[in-house]
């Protein structure tokens, strides 16, 4: 809990609590990459489910790029959002919940990305039933991530460590 | 703005969103909506500007009724907010201009299926659309992109408020 406080009265977890953007940045530009991450990983998911039947399994990785760099901006604006507030964040078990949520999803779009999106062989075949259910595993697995992120603000235990101090 | 809190009364609405997990469970519900739609609606705009060119466009189409369920879901939720608290959505700037912007991605959107629909249909796997579509699709992206925007600043700026000429 101290080394949470001290961090959070660095003059850059100030600045991100106090000015008037810098919070706000952090937390649109997450919204939006975590709109995009979703958003593609449940079309892939929906495909392997059957949805739009004629789409080319294997040319759904071109939307990989975007999904990628994404992915990053949720990682480096979840961070700022975390620098801000890292008692509230890091005290709370749903953050935990949600980073589960997110890297089993994840996880699972690159296994497909692996085993089948590699090669255009598979675009049209039959889909193992073994993939269509961590298909339609991605979906809850991205609700209780989304789900988490929104009730991380409103059940934190701990604001500020500092406040300790 | 009392006949809208006496129906989210009368329906159980206001009591829902205001009990401990009503109003981020909605939240959440309405994240889940508006990623569906970007799934279908984003995917189907990013093959138009030309990313993951090869897939057929029309192929790509019968991904939209999951956009439209998260469509429904948006609006579902989205009243669910508006009715259990009015005077916090009503006159606040963000959630006027998140409405003109669902407002202008439907007018494009119609528009689209007027008069470009087949045009796209048309476009060779490998090439990307003509002009026009592409537009229609930028246009889509950017509404879409300020709806996400807007909301999050729903809850940011509140009456009064002195970023906006016609809020005064």
């Amino acid at each position: 809990m101290y080394y949470l406080a001290r961090l959070e009265e660095t003059a850059f977890s100030i600045w991100m609590r106090e000015s008037e953007w810098g919070f706000f940045s952090a937390l649109v530009m997450h919204s939006l990459a975590m709109g995009l991450v979703v958003g593609i990983n449940l079309a892939v998911a929906l495909r392997v489910l059957g949805m739009a039947p004629n789409v080319p399994l294997s040319l759904m990785v071109r939307f990989y790029p975007i999904m990628r760099v994404a992915a990053i901006i949720i990682l480096l604006s979840g961070l700022l959002l975390l620098l801000a507030y890292p008692a509230k964040g890091l005290t709370n078990p749903v953050l935990y919940l949600k980073l589960f949520g997110v890297l089993a999803a994840l996880w699972i779009a690159r296994y497909f990305r692996l085993r089948l999106m590699a090669d255009n062989s598979q675009d049209f075949v039959a889909i193992h039933q073994r993939h269509k259910l961590m298909a339609m595993a991605v979906i809850p697995l991205w609700f209780v991530s989304v789900g988490a992120g929104r009730f991380l603000a409103y059940t934190h235990g701990i604001l500020l460590a500092s406040s300790f101090y | 703005m009392d006949a809208i809190l006496g129906f989210a009364h009368n329906t159980g609405i206001y009591d829902f969103m205001h009990s401990a997990w009503g109003w981020p469970l909605t939240e959440s519900v309405h994240f889940i909506g508006l990623c569906l739609l970007i799934g279908s609606v984003g995917v189907f705009d990013l093959r138009m500007v030309g990313v993951g060119r090869g897939i057929p466009i029309k192929a790509l189409h019968f991904l939209v009724p999951a956009g439209v369920l998260g469509f429904c879901l948006n609006v579902i939720t989205g009243v669910m907010f508006f009715v259990s608290a009015p005077d916090q959505y009503s006159f606040n700037p963000a959630f006027q201009l998140k409405m003109l912007f669902i407002v202008l991605a439907g007018v494009n959107m119609l528009f689209f299926y007027r008069f470009l629909l087949q045009e796209a249909h048309a476009t060779p796997v490998l090439n990307r659309p003509v002009n026009s579509v592409v537009l229609i699709a930028v246009v889509s992206m950017i509404c879409w992109a300020m709806v996400i925007l807007l909301g999050r600043l729903i809850t940011y700026f509140r009456p009064p408020y002195y970023w906006c000429f016609w809020c005064g």
